[in-house]
């Protein structure tokens, strides 16, 4: 039960970490078609899972894939001389419309060295030329001081995407993304990029 | 002379709040190109402190302007000290120089 559930296990710790986990011995140049299953809304955000997929749908065009929305299901034509066929699943773990940032700005004072040099020039009684030179320097520390700050909000969204197999059932491919911004749509874009990026690189 | 300096550190204290205050609200508003113009004040006055190139590299990518949002996050990465923000920087980065 144990070595049947590892390599799950260990796709899902791994996805915990920015770079996406591969199964080495799955051979991604034999790859049919990719199935798009459709995209679960996050929590009780209505409608969250379907901007995610358009999104998504997006980013495989911008690519330079071909995405085929047939009535039955959505999927991406590799190569039709292939037979392996795989399914790309994405969870929204964090779908944050807008959260309110507060940036505290400190604003640092560097201190500053005053050097205050006086020369003077005059003449002694033996008539002789007599130059005095003085100098004295002050030395401010400077502080570091919290006086205004920056609010504004931001979108944060979060996302696993994974590959699997549909013959054999495997996860072959697994990627963890996030990304922040002002605006969700770009937020979005900007997350899936990422990941989409990440795919083609092993998929071409 | 000491009061000189005082009242001028209390003056630019108070400019760079003004600035900020600005920015702030034209956040709020979504007036990405208003709230770019303070913050960028802000940078002139306060050139590294971390948080302002933080809200100044989200304002280039809101408008679209990918070179100068590289070069801010990069800044922001030079100057905080905050584990958190210096990868948030990085993923922004690694983000906007995908072709």
């Amino acid at each position: 039960m144990f070595k049947k559930s590892l390599p799950i296990i260990l796709v899902l710790i791994s996805s915990c970490y920015d770079r996406p986990v591969i199964n080495t011995n799955y051979n991604f140049n034999e790859i049919k078609s990719i199935n798009l299953s459709s995209i679960k809304d996050y929590k009780d955000l209505t409608g969250s899972g379907e901007m995610v997929q358009s999104s998504l749908d997006y980013n495989f065009l911008k690519y330079g894939f071909e995405v085929i929305d047939s009535n039955k299901n959505k999927f991406i034509l590799i190569n039709k001389n292939s037979k392996n066929m795989l399914t790309l699943s994405c969870i929204i773990t964090e779908y944050t419309e807008s959260e309110s940032i507060v940036l505290p700005y400190r604003t640092e004072d560097r201190g500053y060295t005053k050097t205050i040099i006086n020369q003077t020039s005059e003449d002694n009684e033996e008539n002789e030329n007599f130059e005095k030179l003085e100098t004295s320097t002050t030395t401010h520390a400077g502080t570091l001081s919290q006086g205004s700050r920056i609010v504004y909000s931001q979108s944060r969204i979060s996302l696993i995407l994974s590959l699997t197999d549909n013959k054999s059932g495997r996860i072959v491919w697994s990627k963890s993304t996030w990304y922040s911004g002002l605006e969700l749509q770009r937020t979005i874009n900007m997350c899936l990029k990422d990941g989409v990026n990440e795919l083609r690189k092993i998929i071409r | 002379m000491k009061r000189i300096y005082i009242l001028l550190f209390i003056s630019f204290l108070f400019s760079q709040e003004k600035s900020l205050e600005r920015a702030s609200s034209a956040l709020r508003a979504g007036m990405f190109q208003e709230a770019l113009i303070h913050i960028s004040e802000s940078v002139t006055k306060n050139p590294k402190n971390p948080e302002v190139y933080k809200v100044k590299g989200l304002l280039h990518e809101a408008l679209d302007e990918k070179k100068d949002a590289i070069i801010s996050w990069e800044k922001c990465i030079k100057y905080s000290k905050n584990k958190r923000l210096k990868k948030e920087a990085q993923v922004h980065l690694k983000n906007l120089k995908i072709d």
